[in-house]
């Protein structure tokens, strides 16, 4: 090999070696500098990162009928990089949605890959826009919190926002059990960005949300709300409120409020629509407070049912103001006081018993403070402290003024002598479950003292089946089923003074009265006529008969929780 | 090594290749199909669901009342006589159905085990 051969395959070898060298160079550039932002790259191609959401658990009333369930509806929304004719596109899809057309034309000039145009739509718009196969407009499954039952026990339920998120009454109050926790998978995917199902790199799996069991029956539930209806719109009231409740467990069979709402249309009613008033609306009782006015001071001895007293023919000047009975009566037993529901005769009672053991017995039946129900938003009451008491207290107390208490623990005032003198904890969660049926935690009932004792409460349902049978209360006489109760019909305060025009109008009670199964509390907000005689009790009537006939029905299939 | 061995080795190599692309060929269809297969189960839930919440709706006690106030239906309530329960442990059999069928209703009942024999009603789906 002569000299230049040799010196031309050296030359060639150099360079080979040369471009070797600068071939790893780059090499060593990409593997190891650039490597984490081009394995970022390449993911991005082929990985893809979907969100598993857990399925929101169920809410149950007590037999097992759902109340709120999940159902999976399209949302839309558009890539604006991928929209070639912004102006065409929406022109279609607003024709197609209804959706505004400037709207879109807004949303497709943003530099995004990932706008929302309408969330929830429904099934035929989603089923028309897919056929028009529009560039950049896409569907996407979502899941939305369905109610069968409509307004039934809606101010109970509450309602989910767009993202599934609790936010009023029991979704909210739950939401932490409700909602589950949320997976992923990181999968593989094609040019057509399909999953590529045997190639997933890692799998966290979703936890569906825990079912709930709430205590209402929904057929109750309807029979309250239907009748609290009727009730509103024959008196013109404001609103109004029924609770009824399992007295021997404090389980809340039924809780209507009107106004209610539609929770699958909830944006098209006002907020105050949507309040539980049955446990956030404070109100003077009125004379169905007498009932722990009769307790106190039977359980005290300081009256029988048989002692009479002067009920000054329907005035009486207690130096600081002159009290007033409705119908004016002379001498009453104390019974008869309760039946007809006597300011004067009540007073008189509370006089003698004093206001320090009033306050006692309003504060054993539970007043004054919250009732400690699973329920978002109660408030508590309010009975001003002994010291703060003032000289017109004892003609205000014992008829049911200068304390505030709730629908929901006025009633169970009334569960508390139908529940032989034993206050217990209302309650309306049951359990929570897994979507298995496994139970979580199952809710028992609370027993927190007893009142009054057995005699005590013989005697006041003896005066309260006076008041349904010959007193104030004739019209919440049941047929076949002997009821108890109270009416009672407060002046609402209108700037510091008592109005002559607003009222509140009550009655709570229950049925049957030897063996209670149902407390019943009725309040209605400026009713017209005013009398909770004459507007409340007929709702007792008519929720409790059908009530009793309906858990008739059910042949003693109706299982409720003992008590520990 | 001789030239026969060396295409022998290719051959085999080549082979091995060919199974494991297949094999990917292969995952990736039944990838496609079971993606397929997985949205008609989807969307077939999702019906199954709509349909179950129509029927809860519809089963609502408000909805009940409603349609049957609009028929102009009035509803007794039923009372435990008029209830037949099928638990037998805990309650007594409010209907009889002891009564033996009569001689027809048997001879029929045999037939149509051997024959498959259909009432019209049955055969309706």
């Amino acid at each position: 090999m002569d000299r230049y051969k040799k010196k031309r395959i050296y030359v060639i070898y150099f360079c080979i070696l040369f471009n070797l060298f600068f071939l790893s160079l780059r090499l060593i550039y990409l593997q190891i500098f650039r490597a984490p932002s081009l394995t970022h790259f390449a993911q991005k191609q082929y990985q893809m990162y979907i969100p598993l959401e857990p399925a929101r658990g169920t809410i149950f009333d007590r037999n097992m009928r759902p109340l709120a369930i999940n159902l999976t509806i399209d949302s839309l929304f558009s890539n604006p990089r991928e929209i070639e004719n912004p102006l065409y596109t929406a022109e279609v899809l607003s024709e197609v949605s209804g959706l505004e057309k400037r709207m879109l034309l807004d949303k497709f000039a943003q530099d995004k890959s990932f706008v929302w145009l309408s969330r929830h739509i429904d099934k035929d718009i989603a089923e028309r826009i897919k056929s028009l196969s529009l560039q950049g407009i896409h569907l996407i499954k979502e899941t939305k919190r369905n109610y069968p039952q409509a307004r039934n026990a809606s101010t109970i339920l509450g309602f989910c926002g767009i993202d599934n998120q609790g936010l009023e009454g029991l979704e909210l109050y739950c939401d932490a059990q409700l909602k589950g926790r949320p997976g992923y998978l990181l999968s593989s995917k094609d040019a057509k960005r399909r999953r590529l199902f045997f190639l997933d790199y890692d799998h966290l799996p979703p936890i569906d949300g825990y079912d709930v069991v709430l205590s209402i029956d929904s057929v109750i539930q309807n029979i309250a709300e239907r009748e609290l209806e009727k009730a509103v719109k024959a008196t013109r009231a404001l609103g109004g409120s029924v609770v009824v409740v399992y007295p021997s467990t404090g389980e809340i069979l039924a809780m209507a409020n009107y106004p209610n709402f539609d929770p699958n249309n909830f944006e098209a009613h006002s907020r105050d629509a949507f309040r539980n008033r049955a446990v956030t609306d404070m109100f003077e009782p009125g004379s169905t407070f007498k009932i722990i006015t009769a307790s106190a001071a039977l359980e005290e001895g300081i009256v029988s049912p048989q002692d009479r007293f002067f009920c000054e023919n329907g005035s009486y000047n207690m130096k600081t103001h002159i009290l007033r009975d409705h119908t004016p009566h002379g001498w009453l037993t104390f019974r008869e006081i309760i039946e007809v529901s006597s300011n004067i005769g009540t007073v008189k009672v509370a006089q003698k018993a004093g206001l320090e053991t009033l306050y006692r017995y309003a504060r054993l039946f539970g007043l004054g403070r919250k009732s400690g129900v699973d329920l978002p938003g109660e408030a508590g009451g309010f009975i001003r402290p002994l010291n703060r008491l003032s000289k017109t207290s004892i003609g205000a107390i014992p008829i049911g003024q200068e304390i505030m208490v709730n629908a929901l623990q006025l009633t169970l005032a009334a569960s508390v002598i139908a529940n032989g003198g034993i206050l217990v904890r209302p309650y309306i969660i049951k359990e929570i479950r897994d979507k298995k049926g496994i139970s979580i935690k199952t809710f028992s009932p609370v027993r927190i003292r007893t009142v009054i004792s057995a005699q005590t409460v013989e005697k006041m349902k003896q005066i309260l089946i006076g008041v349904v049978k010959s007193g104030t209360g004739k019209r919440a006489d049941v047929d076949k089923y002997q009821a108890a109760g109270k009416t009672g019909t407060a002046q609402k305060v209108e700037n510091g003074v008592y109005s002559h025009s607003k009222f509140t109008s009550s009655f709570i009670g229950f049925i049957p009265v030897d063996n209670p199964v149902l407390a019943i509390g009725i309040v209605l907000d400026e009713p017209r006529p005013y009398y909770g005689g004459v507007v409340c009790a007929p709702v007792f009537k008519n929720v409790a008969a059908d009530a009793l006939q309906y858990l008739d029905s059910l042949s003693q299939d109706i299982k409720f929780a003992n008590i520990d | 090594m001789r030239i026969s061995h060396f295409f022998l080795c290719v051959g085999i190599i080549t082979l091995a290749c060919l199974v494991y692309v297949w094999q990917n060929v292969c995952q990736m269809e039944l990838s496609y199909q079971l993606l397929t297969q997985e949205k008609q189960i989807t969307k077939l839930v999702d019906q199954n669901r709509v349909l179950r919440y129509n029927v809860l709706q519809l089963k609502s006690p408000a909805a009940i009342e409603k349609s049957l106030l609009a028929a102009k239906i009035k509803l007794k309530y039923t009372t435990p006589v008029m209830i037949a329960h099928s638990d037998t442990e805990s309650r007594q059999l409010l209907v009889d159905y002891s009564q033996k069928p009569s001689f027809r209703e048997r001879t029929k009942k045999a037939l149509s085990a051997i024959f498959a024999f259909r009432s019209e009603v049955e055969a309706r789906p």
